[in-house]
């Protein structure tokens, strides 16, 4: 930077052209300086660099020189020097020991000393001097003679050597050709063995260098993994393949451990490849040093045990059914030897035979222990079937296995005990690696309880044939058209009697809707619905058209029939013609209505007489009740004194009067009681009361005739009564007056009363004249003439046990007699505690509550049975609940609580048998009794599904409503 | 002074046997033979207990008892029915009408004195 600041000075004091010009020289010469300076400096550096390379040259050639003495010492050529004369100058290790002496005793010794023969030491003399005559590579085949007498053939080749400071020389080599040519064969047959090792071993083989680059590769390789040379050779092995060889084991086995171990065997690779599947490879690998090389190569064999190992598995799981079947106690196995004669004896036979495998195996062949009239049976069936000769033995049981064909067939074994074992058998032969048969196998399952099933099916197909024959019998031989269809109302069967009404034949009805054989076949078909809905219907009247015109009123009865699973089949249908007694009702009609108006006239006329009969009598007993009167007050002479004569005749007309007014009351009573004028005004009362007032005015009069009258009240008939106490009096009247006036001084009058249920039994016993049997029946009827015999010295109307029957029939009871002539008579009657206990049909208003409010509820689909019950129920004073649906019934069963539950079986939806098993599951409604009222015939199948959780199953058409009511007052009473 | 009795009666001669027998005990009788004239009597007799026949020729003893019954004037006479119930019903026309009590045909000659004698009682009382 300095000099910069010199110069600049001068620049700026504007220089002269010229000195310009020098200026530019000497810088032109500074430059040419200053490139010859650098000149000289790479001419030094060169020299440098070429010592430098001489020096190394130097080394090398020392190096070369090293290696030259080594290669000349332990070359496998032996090397000479001779001089002109052929005297050894020198001699290699090799050449020392071709001959078999130490090399320092060699040098000065003629050449031709050790040349086996003349005509060889001949050759020699002609080889060195063409050698040194012609100063090139001459070569001379010779023998020489080792030292421990052995030949040895050569080649000797020989140059002359000359430098320029030192004397010329031969030098001659010598191969030994013995050593190298058999040592050549043997590596030509080593290389070529290996190679035909390599190409012939049957198992893949791959040569790999170090860097996993493949060197060599077999056939059984490129087969195995399908690649060709081209595509192997020189690649990466974990290219091959688009990578398919980039397996993580192989990479552990390369990486990991040959570099380690050197040599593996057995490492097993299992690779799914994608164009050859997979493959379960076996590898061994060897590292080997290759000293020609100088590095390593690995050698890699595979093994392809892919089948082998799927044998394995399937060996193994062959294996284990095998056992499995052969040690299983449900297959008899036996294994013959080919002549049949057992050798294996399983559990299962053991088991089913009762033989044990040492009672057999060596013994006796399966045909000894099989029914050999089946085997007779067989041999002849397998002779005539396969056309050849078969005896019935041990060959008639494998016959056909031993055909290679299948062979499943029915045996019967003989178990040591005798009994028959019937089983079915497949057989099979066994055979070896030559498909030689060795054996038999012989595997059998018990066939008893199939043999049972198939005899009791039989049994059963028989039963069935004989039900079909007598249901068919039954269709057949019933008077009625019979007739089914399915639910579409189309035909299924008929009867002959259907054919008739038609005029079809059976074929031609089958098929056809049913309504098309009826006049109106609008009415036919609503006829099928209303089946199809109510399930039954009975007298459903339609008139059936016969293919002649023919018309037949029928009435038909029909129900809907179900299968097992109570799943609609259709309607059976039943017509019965009712031409003639549609006649007969016509005329019946007819007759009634005669009757009718006859009765409604005889009616008007009783109504007529009782009017009467009450108008008359009060007519008459009004005067009466005068002449009764003034005979009285004359009787007791109230307005004077009348005579004895005149007091006899006043008497008289006193009793007469007396007699005609109680028959015109009597009279009046009976007509009051026909009218139906007649009315019991009930009240409640004592029995007692009541025995004790009719008796009381009695007992006067018994008294009077001496009689003794008695009262004998049972405790617990000493209650209160409801009745017509005025009533119960005239009767009690009647028959204790009857007692007493017809039973002499001394007797005896007994009333009893006992109770017999909801019932009082009244009886008064004389000791009277009695009644002859042959009276007794006409003892209750009005205007009974029992006068002449009976009634002499007595007075009576004859109307009076007329009359008591009629009030005591009013009351709902009934009055007997029991009597012997001449020593007395038995009354008795019998009424209710209580009037309306005993009403059948009861009238409603006065009908006894019992239901107290107790709620039932009724699950019923049928509108008309769930209105019956209700009407029952609500009459008897219940809470009635309906349910038309099972669903609806269990919802009103949890929320109501019911105090008893109706059911019915069949309905639509839900079905009374599920509708019992919810109501006892659910806690809300478990303990509720449920009757079932069903019109099903139960199967005991189906009670036995209701036991336990129904109270009481009843038929619908079996029971009358005052059953049904008492029903549900003692379910009531139940809880 | 005799108690007044007035007997409305159409048959004769019952008319005359309770006559003849209640003036042996000691009434005073009044006879009347309709329902109509019966009840003429009674209200200008103001009896002490009248005896009504219920089946009379044209005004009946039930229209009569319920004439005297509904007029405050003879409201509290005593009256009784002599009925032979033929008719259906009577008993409770009777007991409608206001009577105060009846008497059934036949009727004892040796029940009525006492039976009137106990009405007549019950009127004091």
């Amino acid at each position: 930077m300095g000099l910069d600041k010199e110069e600049s000075p001068a620049a700026l004091q504007a220089p002269g052209p010229e000195l310009k010009l020098h200026q530019i020289e000497l810088e032109a010469q500074n430059i040419e300086l200053l490139r010859a300076q650098q000149e000289l400096e790479t001419q030094q550096i060169e020299l440098e660099m070429q010592n430098e390379e001489l020096r190394r040259v130097q080394h090398e050639l020392e190096l070369s020189r090293d290696k030259f003495a080594e290669l000349y010492d332990f070359a496998p050529i032996g090397y000479f020097s001779f001089d002109s004369a052929g005297t050894i100058r020198e001699v290699n290790v090799t050449g020392a020991k071709l001959l078999g002496i130490e090399r320092p005793r060699l040098s000065g010794r003629p050449f031709v000393g050790f040349i086996a023969d003349a005509d060889g030491r001949e050759s020699f003399a002609g080889h060195l001097e063409s050698v040194l005559q012609r100063q090139g590579m001459q070569k001379c085949e010779i023998a020489l003679a080792g030292k421990d007498g052995s030949v040895i053939q050569g080649q000797l080749q020989s140059v002359v050597m000359a430098h320029q400071d030192e004397e010329g020389y031969i030098l001659s080599s010598i191969v030994d050709g013995t050593l190298a040519k058999e040592l050549e064969t043997e590596i030509q047959e080593a290389r070529e063995y290996a190679e035909s090792i390599v190409e012939t071993v049957r198992k893949p083989l791959v040569v790999l260098d170090c860097d996993l680059r493949i060197l060599t590769a077999n056939l059984s390789f490129y087969d195995t993994f399908k690649v060709t040379p081209e595509e192997t050779i020189g690649n990466f092995i974990y290219d091959l393949g688009n990578g398919q060889w980039d397996i993580p084991k192989l990479r552990v086995l390369f990486e990991d451990i040959l570099p380690n171990e050197t040599v593996f065997n057995g490492y097993e690779v299992d690779h799914d490849f994608p164009g050859v599947g997979r493959k379960i490879m076996l590898l061994n690998a060897r590292e080997i040093f290759r000293k020609n090389i100088g590095s390593h190569i690995i050698l890699l064999a595979m093994e392809d045990i892919t089948p082998r190992k799927q044998a394995e598995e399937s060996l193994l799981k062959a294996g284990a059914l095998q056992s499995a079947i052969f040690n299983s106690a449900n297959f008899s196995s036996i294994a013959t030897d080919a002549s049949g004669v057992i050798q294996i004896f399983n559990v299962g036979a053991e088991r089913m035979l009762g033989y044990t495998a040492a009672d057999v195996t060596n013994r006796v062949t399966p045909a000894d222990i099989s029914d050999p009239q089946e085997l007779i049976a067989r041999a002849e069936e397998l002779s005539q079937e396969l056309g050849t000769p078969i005896t019935p033995g041990f060959e008639a049981l494998v016959f056909k296995a031993s055909r290679g064909i299948e062979d499943i067939y029915e045996l019967t074994y003989i178990r040591k005990d005798g009994s028959r074992f019937p089983a079915v058998v497949s057989v099979t032969a066994l055979r070896d690696a030559q498909d030689a048969i060795i054996g038999y196998l012989l595997i059998g399952t018990d066939n008893t309880a199939r043999k049972q099933v198939e005899a009791e099916q039989q049994q059963l197909s028989q039963r069935l044939r004989d039900h079909q024959f007598y249901t068919r019998s039954l269709f057949e031989s019933n008077i009625d058209a019979i007739m089914t269809t399915d639910p579409a109302a189309i035909i299924t069967d008929v009867n002959k009697q259907m054919e008739v009404l038609t005029g079809c034949t059976r074929d031609e009805l089958i098929g056809a809707p049913f309504k098309n054989y009826f006049t109106n076949p609008g009415r036919a078909e609503s006829g099928i619905k209303l089946v199809l809905r109510e399930k039954k219907v009975t007298n459903y009247e339609l008139t059936a058209r016969a293919r002649d015109g023919m018309e037949t009123v029928v009435s038909i009865n029909a129900t809907t029939f179900y299968d097992r699973d109570r799943k609609l089949q259709g309607v059976f249908a039943a017509a019965r013609d009712v031409t003639e007694r549609k006649r007969l009702d016509q005329v019946l009609q007819e007759k009634n209505v005669e009757l009718e108006s006859a009765r409604a006239a005889a009616e008007r006329n009783n109504l007529t007489k009782s009017d009467f009969l009450a108008n008359m009598s009060h007519e008459l007993r009004t005067p009466l009740n005068a002449v009764i009167g003034f005979s009285e007050v004359l009787q007791d002479q109230m307005f004077g004194h009348i005579n004895e004569k005149q007091q006899e005749y006043v008497n008289n007309i006193l009793t007469s009067g007396r007699h005609l007014l109680s028959l015109i009351n009597d009279i009046l009573d009976l007509s009051k009681v026909e009218s139906g004028k007649m009315e019991l005004e009930l009240s409640v009362f004592s029995l007692r009361d009541s025995l004790d007032a009719s008796m009381m005015m009695l007992r006067e009069k018994a008294l009077k005739g001496g009689l003794e009258l008695s009262l004998d009240l049972a405790p617990e008939a000493d209650v209160k009564i409801e009745a017509d106490q005025r009533k119960l009096k005239q009767i009690l009247f009647n028959l204790l007056s009857n007692a007493v006036k017809f039973t002499a001084a001394d007797g005896t009058v007994q009333v009893t009363a006992v109770r017999d249920g909801d019932f009082i039994e009244i009886t008064i016993k004389d000791s009277g004249i009695g009644i002859k049997e042959e009276d007794l029946p006409k003892l209750f009827h009005p205007f009974t003439q029992l006068e002449s015999v009976y009634t002499k010295g007595f007075e009576g109307t004859g109307l009076g046990l007329a009359l008591t029957r009629q009030l005591v029939e009013l009351h709902f009871g009934r009055i007997w007699v029991e009597s012997e002539f001449g020593t007395g008579s038995r009354f008795s009657f019998m009424i209710p505690l209580k009037q309306a206990a005993a009403k059948e049909p009861s009238p409603p208003l006065t009908e006894s509550v019992t239901g107290h409010g107790n709620t039932v509820l009724v699950i019923e689909d049928d509108p008309l049975t769930l209105a019956a019950l209700e009407t029952a129920l609500l009459r008897k004073g219940y809470r009635a609940l309906r349910a038309s649906n099972g669903k609806e019934g269990i919802e009103m069963a949890q929320r109501d609580a019911p105090d008893l539950i109706v059911l019915d079986l069949v309905m639509p939806g839900m079905n009374g048998f599920d509708v019992a098993d919810r109501l006892r599951s659910d806690n809300a409604a478990a303990d509720v009794p449920i009757l079932v009222l069903t019109s099903m015939d139960l199967s005991a199948a189906d009670r036995a599904r209701l036991a336990g959780k129904v109270w009481r199953i009843e038929g619908k058409g079996s029971l009358s409503t005052h059953e049904f009511l008492s029903l549900v007052e003692s379910a009531v009473g139940v809880q | 002074m005799p108690q007044k009795i007035l007997i409305v009666e159409d048959n004769e001669n019952n008319r005359s046997l309770f006559r003849d027998i209640l003036t042996f005990h000691g009434y005073e009788i009044t006879v009347a033979c309709d329902g109509q004239e019966g009840v003429d009597i009674a209200r200008s007799l103001a009896p002490d207990l009248v005896l009504m026949d219920i089946q009379m020729p044209g005004m009946d003893g039930i229209t009569a008892g319920s004439i005297l019954k509904g007029d405050p004037a003879t409201s509290g006479l005593k009256i009784v029915a002599l009925t032979s119930f033929a008719m259906r019903g009577d008993r409770e026309k009777i007991l409608a009408a206001g009577f105060d009590g009846y008497l059934s045909k036949p009727i004892s000659t040796r029940e009525l004195p006492l039976l009137v004698k106990k009405w007549l009682e019950e009127k004091k009382s």
